[in-house]
């Protein structure tokens, strides 16, 4: 390979290197800080002083769900079941082709009830409304089926409440995490998102709607997704938190002002623009642009306490179709904002939030996969010197690795200690090392699928199978 | 082939490469050897936190016993105090506010009691440089030491953090003193992130002493309009029906969109018959807002004249006030058209099917 070509590679891959570990080591730090500021305000201002004051304001919870039936019941207990003073559930079957509809309707015995939209983003077609007869704040809406976004804009639609919390129907919520994620909108009267925090449920039990007897999966994929959204959520969202400069909030748990997300129009879908797998990416970047261009004083936030338990893939063939989506939400979502990059007119978010996503998340798996490539070609071609450099230099990725999924792992023993076994705290110190050896490498391919099929334009959402919660008996 | 260390050797020492060589194996070293140390810590951590928590646990139960025997009588605040030695303070006083916050009338008095002694500990914490340590400072003085320690939570006030500020003021208005409310007030621009629901609230902890007071504000065209908007949603609270005839009044007079909504919500509540004239006007504001809580407010009036009006409504643009108007028409007995729509090609049939069904 010739020199110069050598050394333009070296430095693209050092300069990406340096750049992405930059960023997570400074959110780290910063999540550090803002985790002890959080623990501290939690400590000064319970729950249980919020809930006295009174000013808690109504919430609907919209719960969309495709093929949910293994799951739908026990998430729906868990929402009914939290500890919040005015709210309601609304389900939102997505034209499910199993017994999701059947399953709720025996067990919580729905019965069809007039409800009159409020708002009328465009969406498929609503084919009944149902009302539970035994607990009146549950509601199920059954529509023909438009993907996730679509069931959310149904949701919104059927929303009078001035906050709406989005959540995944397999998903089971914490009893505080209404109350909890409630909080930036009380303690500021411009914020019109709030994100959650999420974590993997395989290997704890679910017993009337609350997780229990909280452990490590027994699945080596689902343990190494454990330590991955340590790092994202408690290292990176955090940190990202402390920026001021929120830019995901997960489809699976986020709370959201109503009015601002009509004015923005509501989650793109095909309806009413364009459609994305990354309907929850979208949705956020465009409140920072809808606000940012209307002169609105804003502010999307994140909450590492309230928590929504979910269930995570087991097998590596629907991990590689969800991180694949994943990549592709990512991609897709940020391309259709492109014009914020560097744009000053979106001030950090521009500057900071946008090109880290577009650039180091969204394109950073491109560099890394030829990184790889370049590696095994260097070990047959046998370069002198190259060999060498590139030999120490995913060492120094290797042990840097480690140590930020160490910085993880110490962050949630300072903060939340869910896992309260120390062998699972051994486990996850022993996994940190353990994933650089195939599963980092197997991720970097997978979200350099993703890249793939955002560059083909490829649509579709592909499958999650989900086994159930266990029930601890 | 040559070895990756006979390739290390075959570097000329004073070369760049070789010395980017060497950054780079320092820093495998010195990253292995930091990995290490926050293993170490969050194990230790995890150790620590473990026999901490066992040894309150442990004395947290036997506490919580006596606890119960103070407040039955048995046994008296003295006797219990001398179980509390004195690196357990501010755990005994973590241990007591989750009750504090709870109990009400004598109870209460009784746990104040208990912690009292043990606040100047907690005085000093209001120097902190963390807002939350402050923060649970001023919650924990305000919630045991009033109104011993008016002074230190008035000096709280003056915070340089609007969240201890505003848990100050919290704690001062809810002595009950109206003197407070005007300083508070003053303040308000420190506390503009709060919601409305929030500031309300916190006045209205004062009780009935403000209401005077409050409505002078609310009345005040010199005020800053959202305070004025805050006093009119306490006034509210308080269903103050000595300030209806002025609210009234006030539709005409403002271009105050918040305060406009807050004088409706207002009149929604303490307005009576001859308070309809000035809210007609607005049912037909180009402003939904508007719309909305004018109909709203006439729906509370609930006077059988607006009949037309709300029936008019029901094709409003605006499906909240269409919403209200079918609402007003179910409280006037006015069934039969409701049914009508329900039962034709009405395009809000479904509301009226809705709200004939009280799922409104």
């Amino acid at each position: 390979m010739p020199t110069t070509l050598t050394a333009v590679l070296n430095s693209i891959m050092i300069g990406y290197f340096l750049l992405l570990n930059l960023v997570y080591f400074t959110s780290s730090v910063l999540a550090f800080r803002k985790l002890r500021q959080y623990s501290y305000q939690l400590d000064a201002f319970p729950d249980a002083l919020l809930l006295a004051a009174g000013f808690m304001p109504p919430i609907t919870i919209l719960a969309p769900g495709y093929n949910e039936e293994a799951t739908c019941v026990e998430s729906t207990r868990s929402l009914l079941a939290l500890e919040y003073p005015v709210y309601e559930v609304l389900v939102i079957n997505d034209g499910s082709k199993d017994r999701t509809l059947e399953r709720m309707r025996e067990a919580f015995a729905l019965v069809e009830a007039p409800r009159m939209p409020a708002t009328d983003i465009p969406t498929a077609n609503v084919r009944a409304v149902y009302q539970s007869s035994r607990v009146p704040n549950l509601w199920v809406i059954d529509k023909d089926n438009g993907g996730k976004a679509d069931s959310l804009n149904t949701g919104i639609n059927f929303t009078a409440s001035p906050l709406y919390c989005a959540v995944d129907a397999d998903c089971v919520l914490e009893k505080p995490a209404l109350t909890r994620i409630v909080r930036p909108f009380i303690e500021n009267d411009d914020t019109v998102a709030v994100g959650g925090n999420i974590r993997i449920v395989n290997g704890s039990s679910v017993e009337s709607g609350t997780v229990k007897n909280i452990r490590m999966p027994g699945n080596l994929w689902a343990k190494f997704q454990v330590l991955e959204y340590f790092r994202a959520f408690l290292s990176g969202r955090v940190g990202w938190e402390a920026l001021n400069a929120t830019f995901i909030i997960s489809g699976a748990f986020g709370l959201f002002h109503r009015q601002t997300v009509v004015d923005a129009g509501g989650y793109a879908t095909k309806r009413n623009g364009v459609e994305t797998v990354g309907e929850d990416i979208e949705l956020v970047i465009r409140l920072h642009r809808f606000c940012l261009d209307q002169k609105r004083p804003y502010r999307i936030s994140y909450i590492p306490d309230p928590v929504a338990w979910t269930e995570c893939p087991e097998t590596l063939r629907i991990l590689h179709r969800q991180r694949s989506r994943w990549q592709r939400g990512l991609l897709e979502a940020t391309s259709r904002h492109i014009s914020m990059l560097f744009n000053p007119r979106y001030g950090r978010i521009g500057w900071l939030a946008f090109p880290y996503f577009f650039i180091l998340e969204g394109l950073g798996p491109v560099i890394e996969f030829l990184a790889y490539v370049y590696f095994i070609y260097l070990l047959f071609v046998m370069e002198p010197g190259s060999l060498l450099f590139m030999v120490t230099f995913f060492l120094v990725a290797f042990v840097l690795g480690i140590a930020l999924s160490f910085v993880s792992i110490g962050l949630e023993e300072l903060s939340f200690k869910r896992y309260s076994r120390f062998g699972d705290l051994l486990q996850l110190y022993l996994l940190s090392v353990l994933e650089i050896f195939g599963y980092r490498q197997l991720n970097a391919w997978w979200r350099m699928h993703g890249v793939y099929t955002f560059l083909i334009g490829r649509k579709e959402w592909g499958k999650m199978e989900h086994k159930g919660f266990a029930t601890g008996k | 082939m040559p070895s990756l260390y006979e390739q290390f050797l075959s570097y000329n020492p004073d070369s760049s490469e070789y010395r980017f060589l060497v950054t780079l194996s320092l820093s495998v070293l010195v990253l292995f050897g930091l990995s290490l140390l926050f293993a170490v810590i969050a194990m230790s951590l995890r150790l620590h936190n473990f026999r901490q928590e066992k040894l309150w646990q442990n004395l947290y139960q036997l506490w919580n016993r006596d606890m119960l025997e103070v407040l039955s009588g048995d046994t008296s605040p003295t006797e219990f105090r001398k179980l509390v030695a004195p690196h357990q303070e501010l755990n005994f006083i973590r241990f007591l506010a989750p009750y504090v916050w709870r109990l009400r009338g004598s109870d209460l008095n009784t746990l104040s009691s208990l912690g009292l002694p043990y606040l100047p500990h907690v005085v000093n914490m209001l120097q902190h440089r963390e807002i939350g340590v402050r923060l649970w400072a001023v919650n924990i003085i305000s919630q045991f030491g009033m109104p011993q320690y008016e002074a230190t939570i008035l000096k709280a006030f003056q915070d340089e953090s609007p969240v201890v500020a505003m848990f100050a003021a919290n704690a001062l208005l809810r002595l009950g003193h109206a003197r407070y409310v005007v300083p508070v007030l003053d303040q308000f621009h420190r506390f503009d992130k709060w919601g409305i629901n929030s500031m309300a609230t916190l006045l209205s902890s004062v009780g009935h002493e403000a209401i005077p007071l409050l409505r002078q504000i609310y009345l005040d065209p010199v005020r800053e309009p959202r305070t004025r908007v805050v006093a009119a949603e306490v006034l509210n609270r308080f269903c103050d029906y000595g300030v209806a005839d002025d609210a009234a009044a006030l539709l005409d007079s403002t271009g105050r969109l918040d305060l406009l909504i807050a004088t409706l919500r207002l009149l929604s509540t303490v307005g009576q018959e001859k308070h309809r004239a000035a809210v007609h006007p607005l049912c037909s504001s180009s402003n939904d807002a508007i719309r909305v809580n004018a109909v709203r407010t006439l729906r509370q009036l609930c006077i059988a004249d607006d009949l037309p009006l709300f029936i008019a409504a029901l094709d409003d643009s605006s499906p909240w006030v269409a919403r209200q108007a079918a609402r007003a028409l179910k409280l006037l007995g006015d069934t039969a058209t409701l049914e009508r729509m329900s039962s034709g090609q009405h395009p809000r049939a479904m509301l009226a099917s809705q709200i004939l069904a009280g799922k409104d």
